[in-house]
């Protein structure tokens, strides 16, 4: 068990190493100067100046393994066009980010689970049928398409901002143009996990035992899908954090998401260094909590001793290509 | 245990107090208070500005060119001369100006002028700041036509020397940072930056993030008439179909720069206000002229006269601006109809292509055009309109679009496209300052002209006005027509909406509103 | 196999189950009662809406991107504007087909293209496994460690904007899903007696790969496939609405809404109908999709 941890672990790490040396790489083979960005109107002798200090006057390989060092340092650099240090910004930004994707996962729970166990329990049937209509239609609607109307229709009648974060009603309009296409993926999800548990033997010798249906949904079945669950949310949330760049741009949100645009839109390189391995980190180590968690979810999913497990990535690959594709 | 369902519980828990929080929360008080409202004794209310365009994050008043920042610090620091909403120029921190030789000027100050920080204004720091803002390295020095020097009379009489005669000096006084006073130590010290310190209604409290805005707060030491509105908050949101949300929403209280096709929308809101300014400021179309093709004066002419303002004008935008007829702005002082400037007329634009060398735009390569977006009205849709218009005499051109503060610092670099559409908002009615911002400091084509340079120096010399005005239209005019360095399309129109709450708010043409003046009504 | 046939072939026959179905009905009408209601509205839409992207271009009289500002702001069936103008007098129908039919060109050849990259990396991967295979995963994990807008978001404001890199980075997306499924499937394959029959029969690796494993590992990926259409058509309309990604004179359905989107209250239609219409083509394709997964589950 422990060594298998240690192996995730390990491998985290190799994947955060991966990132950082492909951001560094992308960035510094852009072509133009960072210099004239910063400094546009200066001499060249200032620019200069400035090319020195960010250190792109030293050779490639000097300057990466700088970076990397500063890297394990925790130091990301100073913003170009933000005042302070840059993992100052991505840490101001992130908590509004979470605030959204959290509420988002939530009302996406809050109505695609009982949504699922109903049409689980009556498959096949007209429901079954009506629930799945409704799921790939809120997963097939464009949550640009919903922020705008959200807009237009809702927000000057129900007096609800639309810009910044001025507190938690700010979450209302944007939480719900996230989790609308959220919830026809988890619908779905709930429904064929439920199932795929109803069939097995278990139900049947629950069933012989008189157990209802909903009652084996609601104590068995939750349970043995929970794995699914927590795999499919650890990869829902790359898709909401994706979800999150435009939203917060319709709302001019503070979060992490309009933070990268501004920063991709202004070129300002330190700062898109530490939003995607800031973001990259919290990734990897959810995806490496739910990995461990399965063995504590599922006792089947516990590695036999000595040999190292890797637990299967949920049945429903379609979603993880949605997920990943946000 | 079972981890799920706890989970699921925590998550209805969370989603349901997300949502009643969102029913309970109180709608925004929007209501509109009676017509007759008079302002408060004591300063009380935050009034939030959400401005079009983004500032620097860097507090030196010298040292940006963005107006928006220029609009904000006027709140905080004051310049030596003013401008009244009828062009007349009077006294700021300075009380009298006089050209007492051909090239002094000598300013007498206001007494009893602090700074934030508590020291006295005297002529130390009339001098400390003159000094510094004319220096090339200074951003501000745009508008200046060298480095001018200053001598300390007395504590409040303060001469500066021009070098050459300088005819235009209370219209640059009363521009932008260029009159702007600030404090001699903190000028030395090299930390203007940090913060506003000036003398004005309003002082510094925070700015923490782009989000959150610059913060400001009643000075209650300021030597005038204390303001009515306790709490100026200002913030750069760069799109303008979110600032109109945000003013419906009762988030912010001033918008900048609303669309024409919003004015409706605002209209039809009883609980909104707006006002439409013709301002001083022309939309450009600079040419990078450093470069080939566009080093070619024939090219530039041929693409001003391809280009169809007046349907930009009247259907792009919704008949919000003026299609220029000059170099300068209809408001500008010293401004009549230029003969010689280029008009709509797609014959002639060929015409002058083939003169060029590119008969129907053979052998010429593609043109970058570079628009910005969120910031004026528009740009996008008419930059595509200008695409259109140069595809119809046989000029290949590509938009680009940019983001503001992209869009604002590209603005300067030479190389950055071949048109680059750009305002130029110098907040004043005598048109010099951007004459030689544009042109005698070639700010953004980077290219002079010897005959626009040695016009533009006399009509700064003239000291008399009528020989000043002869100056710009027989010298001036001709050459900037020829040369085509920029070609000055329309002028804007400013359009700014308001909650009805705030009172006696004004947007003049040089976009200076002055938020001491205004108040807030209950 | 079956499921490869049938995305492809709405209007073809498939081998039907002969003798079974009553002797005088129509091969079609015995292809169409076999069809879930799921599946036949799906071809409904997506053929609706590839007509839309592919016939419309055909019939136009007019450049799509003629800007005309005299004709701005038309509300749809005005005269010779079935869904109305834009804000500078281009015709919003022949905007709408044209980023529609870029948007489908674009997902479809990223999607194919994943799928290639991913048949070689997983087949490599599953076949051979070891000191390839760690790499080859581990790859796939650096690149599934981004949340992918930020990667997308960051090289296509980098790179020149155009269709090749904006389907290279649709590419990017998507690849390593397949890798994953290829590799695993390629994995329980390689062990299985069948295989390790041929290879004692000495069956080159190569002739294995091609032609059992390769088979093998294709027939799950059908599904995600038509999926991950879906998914990029939504996300290539978010980098359009974003204002990144297609060149900026080309139409993308994200771009038309986004520009739009601030004539909401006075021209609605402007950014409705190209959100409606990017919704018509997701909804399509999804319903399609699930379908041949409800499909594949069940058999």
């Amino acid at each position: 068990m422990l060594r298998s941890i240690a192996r995730r672990v390990g491998q985290t790490v190799v994947v955060l190493l991966g990132v950082a040396t492909l951001v560094f790489f992308a960035l510094r083979l852009i072509p133009g100067d960072p210099a004239r960005v910063i400094a546009p109107t200066s001499s060249p002798e200032v620019q200069a100046e400035v090319r020195r200090s960010l250190g792109l006057d030293q050779p490639l390989g000097v300057q990466y393994l700088t970076y990397l060092q500063d890297l394990v340092t925790g130091d990301l650099g100073t913003s170009y066009f933000f005042d302070g240090s840059t993992l100052g910004l991505v840490g101001d930004a992130l908590p509004y980010t979470l605030y959204l994707v959290v509420t988002a996962l939530a009302l996406g729970l809050l109505v695609s689970l009982p949504l699922g166990a109903l049409a689980a329990r009556h498959r096949r049937a007209v429901t079954d049928r009506a629930v799945l209509g409704f799921s790939i239609v809120a997963q097939s609607t464009p949550n640009f398409l919903i922020a705008l109307l959200g807009i237009t229709v809702l927000a000057s009648a129900l007096s609800l901002p639309t810009v910044g974060y001025v507190g938690p009603v700010s979450l209302v309009l944007p939480s719900i143009a996230l989790a609308v296409s959220l919830v026809g993926l988890l619908t779905q999800s709930v429904r064929n996990n439920l199932v795929t548990t109803l069939d097995g033997s278990l139900t049947e010798a629950l069933r012989s035992r008189g157990a209802s249906v909903w009652q084996i949904i609601l104590r068995h079945g939750a349970r043995l899908s929970a794995v699914s669950i927590t795999n499919l949310l650890g990869v829902q949330l790359g898709f909401l954090l994706g979800g999150a760049v435009v939203i917060e741009y319709i709302f001019n949100y503070p979060g992490l998401g309009l933070l990268t645009l501004n920063a991709v839109l202004r070129r300002d390189y330190p700062l898109i260094q530490a939003i995607t391995i800031t973001t990259a980190l919290v990734f990897v180590l959810l995806n490496l909590v739910i990995d461990l968690s399965h063995g504590y979810l599922d006792p089947r999913m516990r590695p036999a001793r000595g040999r190292p497990a890797r637990a299967p990535r949920p049945a429903a690959t379609a979603v993880t290509a949605a997920g990943s594709a946000a | 245990m079972n981890l799920k369902r706890r989970c699921v519980r925590l998550s209805c828990l969370a989603a349901v107090a997300a949502l009643v929080v969102a029913a309970c929360a109180p709608a925004q008080d929007m209501t509109v208070a009676p017509a007759d409202a008079a302002p408060p004794d004591e300063p009380e209310g935050k009034v939030t500005f959400l401005s079009a365009e983004n500032l620097s994050g860097d507090w030196d008043p010298f040292d940006h060119t963005i107006l928006a920042q220029d609009r904000l610090q006027r709140a905080a620091y004051e310049t030596l001369v003013r401008v009244d909403e009828d062009g007349a120029f009077q006294p700021g921190l300075a009380l009298t100006w006089e050209n007492v030789a051909p090239t002094t000027w000598r300013l007498g100050l206001r007494e009893g002028v602090t700074f934030h920080d508590g020291s006295p204004m005297t002529a130390e720091d009339v001098k400390a700041s003159i000094e510094y803002v004319s220096s090339p390295e200074v951003a501000w020095s745009l508008a200046f036509p060298r480095p001018f020097t200053a001598e300390v009379v007395d504590e409040h009489t303060v001469d500066i020397h021009t070098g050459e005669p300088f005819a235009p000096m209370p219209g640059l006084l009363a521009t932008g940072a260029a009159g702007v006073v600030a404090p001699s130590e903190l000028i030395e010290a090299g930390t203007l930056d940090e913060k506003f310190v000036g003398t004005g209604p309003y002082r510094w409290v925070s700015y923490e993030s782009e989000a959150k805005g610059v913060h400001l707060t009643v000075n209650e030491d300021y030597w005038g008439e204390t303001p009515k509105i306790k709490d100026y908050v200002f913030r750069y949101v760069g799109d303008s179909q979110t600032r109109l949300a945000a003013l419906r929403s009762g988030q912010a209280d001033i918008i900048d720069r609303v669309e024409p096709h919003q004015v409706a929308d605002v209209e039809s809101d009883p609980r909104l206000a707006i006002t439409r300014t013709p301002t001083v400021e022309s939309k450009w179309l600079a040419f990078r002229a450093a470069k080939a093709p566009m080093d070619d004066p024939l090219l530039r002419q041929a693409i001003a006269h391809a280009i169809n303002v007046p349907q930009i004008v009247d259907v792009v935008l919704q008949g919000s601006g003026t299609v220029n007829t000059s170099y300068f702005s209809p408001s500008h002082e010293l401004h009549s109809d230029s003969p010689t400037f280029p008009t709509y007329d797609p014959e002639r634009a060929r015409d002058l292509l083939a003169e060029a060398g590119y008969p129907g735009g053979e052998g010429l390569r593609t043109l970058d055009l570079m628009v910005s977006v969120g910031f004026y009205p528009m740009t996008k849709e008419y930059g595509e309109v200008i695409v259109q218009n140069l595809a119809d005499v046989g000029i290949d051109v590509k938009l680009t679009t940019l983001e503001t503060a992209r869009y604002n610092q590209g603005l300067f670099d030479p190389e950055m496209g071949d048109l680059y559409d750009h305002g130029w908002f110098l907040g004043s009615y005598d048109a010099n300052s951007v004459m030689m911002s544009l042109f005698g400091n070639a700010l953004v084509t980077s290219v002079n002209d010897p005959e626009v340079d040695a016009a533009l120096a006399a009509q700064m010399a003239a000291l008399d006005g009528a020989e000043r005005q002869r100056l710009v239209d027989e010298r001036l005019m001709p050459a900037l027509n020829e040369s085509m360095l920029e070609f000055p399309m329309f002028t804007s129109e400013l359009i700014t909406a308001y909650s009805r709450n705030v009172r006696d708010l004004e947007v003049p043409p040089t976009s200076y509103h002055r938020i001491e003046d205004a108040f807030l009504a209950k | 196999m079956s499921a490869d046939v049938d995305t492809t072939a709405a209007t073809v026959p498939p081998r039907a189950a002969a003798g079974t179905a009553a002797p005088r009905q129509h091969p079609l009408v015995r292809w169409w009662r076999r069809q879930s209601a799921l599946l036949l509205t799906g071809y409904a839409v997506v053929l609706a809406t590839a007509a839309l992207a592919f016939v419309v271009p055909l019939v136009a009289t007019e450049d799509a991107g003629r800007v005309d500002p005299g004709r701005a702001y038309l509300p749809p069936l005005s005269d010779g504007h079935l869904l109305g103008t834009d804000q500078i007098g281009r015709d919003l129908l022949l905007r709408v087909a044209d980023g529609l039919r870029v948007s489908l060109l674009i997902s479809g050849s990223a999607v194919a293209a994943a799928i290639c990259i991913g048949l070689l990396v997983g087949l490599v991967a599953g076949y051979y496994g070891g000191a390839v295979e760690t790499v080859l995963m581990r790859l796939t994990d650096v690149q599934m460690a981004l949340p992918f807008i930020v990667l997308a978001v960051m090289i296509l404001s980098i790179a020149e904007p155009s269709y090749v890199s904006l389907t290279l980075v649709l590419c990017l997306a998507v690849w390593p899903a397949y890798a994953r499924a290829v590799r695993s499937s390629t994995r329980l394959e390689k062990d299985a007696n069948y295989v390790q029959g041929i290879k004692i029969l000495g069956g080159s690796n190569l002739r294995v790969l091609r032609k059992y494993l390769l088979p093998a590992a294709l027939a799950p990926l059908a599904v995600l496939a038509v999926l991950d259409v879906a998914a990029l058509i939504l996300f290539e309309a978010t980098l359009g609405f974003l204002g990144i990604g297609s060149p900026p004179d080309a139409p993308s359905l994200g771009s038309i809404m986004a520009d739009g989107k601030q004539f909401i209250t006075s021209a609605w239609w402007i950014s409705v109908i190209p959100g409606l219409v990017t919704f018509a083509a997701i909804l399509g394709i999804n319903l399609v999709g699930v379908a041949l997964r409800e499909r594949k589950g069940r058999s």
